[in-house]
């Protein structure tokens, strides 16, 4: 549960960051404007990640941003500036680019196992309650699409706790971390994914 | 598992009681395997959400038919809400 310090601090980012800002008059969708109504930014989309309302909205505001007509602030700009909403097909599956998603132990085991990785069939990996895998599909650089894996297992404990996210973020030199098609990149960005990936904060690491 | 709400059967419905002071985040998307007529019995500013719909307010007496596989939550409002939970064979 957040305590009054995380509400104020919210509170205060969303004050000084203002997000959904038309700038001009257009014609919006009734999510759109439920959105700004209520003064809730692109990262807290109250539609189910993955559904087709959340993409919706998602694309909605790439089209208004691309024509100039809304102002975002940094968090929702790097979302509609990344290939989020934009689906490919991979082996005949549908698949979504820049959206996070958890991973089981199985098919994280698989991948070791292609990659060389000497992994004992059979032996879980992961403490009790289960440490979180995600993965995510990006565009490479050549045009190609690259499924990162990454995770933490105690992502959610430490995200939540200001200092720890700023220690990991320093530790990790996450400011130097601008490649989308590395792990580090997401595990330094996940906690704008938060509400997608059940996780306690939005905060970034 | 733990769930976000308290439990009784009365009158082979199940009236469930999620507390003011639950986790907002307990409040997880989910959908359930039968098909379902809910009853609101207590709620101050609590909303019910389906995929893809916009949050609505629960309003006490209303009465909400949720389709099995269908993806839905609710968002915590004020004090309690209570609900009566009929599940439809």
């Amino acid at each position: 549960m957040k305590n009054i310090l995380e509400i104020l601090r919210e509170y205060t980012e969303e004050k000084e960051n203002p997000t959904l800002v038309l700038k001009k008059n257009a014609k919006i969708s009734e999510s759109l404007n439920y959105h700004i109504e209520n003064g809730l930014s692109l990262t807290n989309n109250i539609y189910r990640v993955y559904s087709t309302g959340y993409f919706n909205l998602v694309n909605e505001v790439r089209d208004l941003y691309e024509q100039d007509l809304i102002e975002l602030n940094e968090e929702d700009t790097l979302m509609v500036e990344s290939d989020l909403g934009k689906a490919i097909i991979i082996e005949g599956q549908e698949v979504y680019l820049d959206a996070p998603f958890l991973v089981d132990e199985d098919e994280v085991l698989e991948e070791a196992k292609h990659r060389g990785k000497n992994v004992k069939l059979g032996k879980p990996f992961r403490t009790s309650g289960g440490p979180k895998k995600f993965a995510v599909y990006v565009k490479t650089p050549g045009g190609g699409v690259k499924k990162v894996t990454f995770g933490d297992p105690n992502l959610r404990v430490r995200n939540n706790n200001k200092a720890a996210s700023k220690s990991f973020r320093a530790r990790h030199k996450c400011d130097q971390k601008k490649d989308r098609t590395t792990a580090g990149y997401w595990s330094c960005n996940v906690g704008r994914y938060a509400k997608q990936l059940g996780l306690s904060s939005g905060n970034s690491w | 598992m733990d769930f976000p709400f308290e439990q009784i059967i009365s009158d082979g419905n199940l009236v469930r009681t999620f507390q003011e002071n639950v986790d907002d985040e307990e409040l997880k998307w989910h959908f359930d395997l039968k098909d379902r007529w809910v009853t609101i019995l207590e709620s101050d500013n609590w909303m019910f959400q389906m995929d893809d719909d916009l949050p609505n307010k629960l309003n006490v007496n209303d009465k909400l038919f949720i389709p099995k596989f269908a993806w839905h939550r609710v968002i915590k409002g004020n004090g309690n809400l209570v609900v009566s939970i009929e599940e439809v064979e």
